[in-house]
């Protein structure tokens, strides 16, 4: 999976290009001409089930807009290719990307600007958009000064990033393709898939997150049984619900995320219930954490039942839902809280008293979640249970 | 804040490593019409990036000499495709400076 930055804002098209294109979240960069246009952008966002980020895009030095939008969008991306606005990109704190710093004109990148570039952790960008739009010669220029660029980037030990850069569907590619390109400039092989695999995820924050192939691959792999893979379907479907509607409350919500935590939640369920050696929210986390996939892992060690009984249990707002979509779902049944516990009561107290009055003391905390994510956002359960 | 507009020179170490071909040549018309002779054989010969490694510029074009700068390890391969060309060429002799390749002629 990776991470595109382009220059439309068709959500609806972006969202269905994903899967074919194997891309988990698109950064939307635009020169905003005010903030009610960033608004409206981040209102049409809240209501895709898909991971949007927004970008400011400059393409002059202008520190009155660099000012005004510096905390109202998720990152401030400069326009380069020339002298004065690669300077300006990677001497301003607020900058998070510079976007073509070398043009077939000039290459416009010196030792300072490298050196700064790391120092600042503003990695330097190549457009596919802007690369495929130049003639075979004009290539040729680009590549001329691109291989400068590459020399630097690779002594000061910075970072560069590949983006499709796409203006319209035609122009979305495969950032891969692209990439590769570089490694005739100078790039390692590894160096093009830590930029295009690694390295955005660290760089925007944003969680590796499994689609809902791969989560199904890997139920698979690690041999799910069909009634934990239809228990998981279910929460799945539930933290969904639930999830999309806190999110037309306003509430941020990664849709992607929780779906692919509910998916894989249980992963280890089946092996812990043969070897009894670990719990299986712990062994399920530490298997995803081996994947790769942190984020997941995470939300996936917070879903035991006796976790609520912690100071702070819940690291986000996803793990609050995934926990209570699992406690709402016995098999592949949605039910009520207490025909759920009244369920662990009888299966998990009979073992030992000291389960039945850990399950005990988690109920009410569990009916407070309830009343927290539910009742306090009015939604509506008959809805869930029409689901 | 005013931002300063030009470029530190690249360290030494960093530079191409460049030689200069001298060579006799019939080729009339201007050195502009020359080099993009030779810049459209190397671009169907090698590509884009083939162009851009090899960081050719004709330097100097006479009635009777030329003078192309060519990246050191491109040497073999310029030449080769020079003489492929139908400009009356004649390898003179290779240089490290265009001041060395002016004694030439």
């Amino acid at each position: 999976m990776m991470i595109d930055l382009v220059l439309f804002d068709d959500l609806q098209l972006l969202q269905k290009k994903a899967i074919e294109l194997n891309i988990n979240c698109f950064i939307i960069a635009k020169e905003f001409s005010s903030l009610n246009e960033l608004n409206e952008l981040n209102k049409r966002i809240n209501e895709m089930d898909f991971d949007f980020k927004t970008c400011f895009l400059l393409s002059e030095v202008n520190y009155k807009k660099l000012n005004l939008f510096k905390d109202k969008v998720d990152f401030i991306a400069v326009q380069g290719g020339s002298i004065e606005l690669n300077k300006f990109a990677v001497q301003r704190k607020e900058v998070n990307l510079l976007l073509n710093p070398v043009t077939e004109f000039f290459p416009s990148i010196d030792t300072a600007i490298a050196r700064e570039s790391k120092e600042k952790n503003t990695p330097m960008c190549f457009s596919a958009n802007y690369f495929n739009s130049l003639s075979k010669l004009k290539k040729a220029y680009f590549f001329k000064n691109a291989l400068i660029a590459v020399k630097l980037i690779n002594k000061f030990k910075g970072k560069a990033l590949f983006f499709s850069c796409a203006r319209k569907e035609k122009e979305l590619i495969k950032l891969n393709d692209f990439a590769k390109e570089f490694i005739q400039l100078g790039f390692s092989e590894n160096q093009i898939n830590f930029f295009v695999n690694e390295f955005p995820y660290e760089f925007f924050s944003i969680p590796l997150i499994p689609s809902e192939k791969e989560c199904f691959e890997l139920l698979n792999e690690f041999n799910v049984p069909e009634n934990i893979l239809n228990h998981s379907k279910k929460v799945a479907e539930v933290s969904l619900f639930i999830g999309k509607k806190l999110k037309l409350k306003g509430i941020k919500v990664n849709l992607s995320l929780l779906n692919a935590s509910a998916l894989l939640h249980d992963i280890a369920k089946h092996s812990t219930l043969q070897s009894e050696e670990k719990r299986h929210s712990i062994a399920g986390a530490e298997l995803l954490e081996k994947k790769g996939f942190k984020q997941i892992a995470e939300l996936i060690s917070e879903h035991g039942t006796d976790e609520i009984l912690k100071e702070n249990p819940f690291s986000c707002i996803e793990s609050k839902i995934l926990f209570y979509a699992d406690k709402r779902v016995k098999s592949d049944k949605i039910v009520s809280l207490k025909e759920r516990f009244d369920y662990l009561f009888k299966r998990y107290g009979s073992i030992s008293k000291e389960v039945l009055e850990t399950l005990e003391k988690c109920y009410p905390k569990v009916l407070d979640l309830e009343k927290e994510l539910i009742e306090k956002n009015k939604i509506n359960l008959s809805d869930l249970n029409e689901n | 804040m005013k931002i300063k507009s030009s470029l530190k020179p690249l360290p030494k170490s960093m530079r191409e490593r460049k030689r200069y071909i001298l060579f006799k040549t019939s080729f009339i018309k201007s050195k502009k019409d020359l080099f993009d002779l030779i810049q459209f054989r190397f671009l169907n010969e090698f590509d884009s990036i083939g162009l851009a490694k090899s960081d050719l510029r004709l330097i100097f074009l006479n009635k009777e000499f030329g003078l192309l700068r060519v990246n050191f390890a491109w040497i073999d391969k310029t030449k080769k495709l020079l003489s492929e060309l139908n400009i009356g060429y004649e390898f003179i002799s290779l240089h490290g400076t265009i001041k060395s390749a002016k004694k030439g002629f």
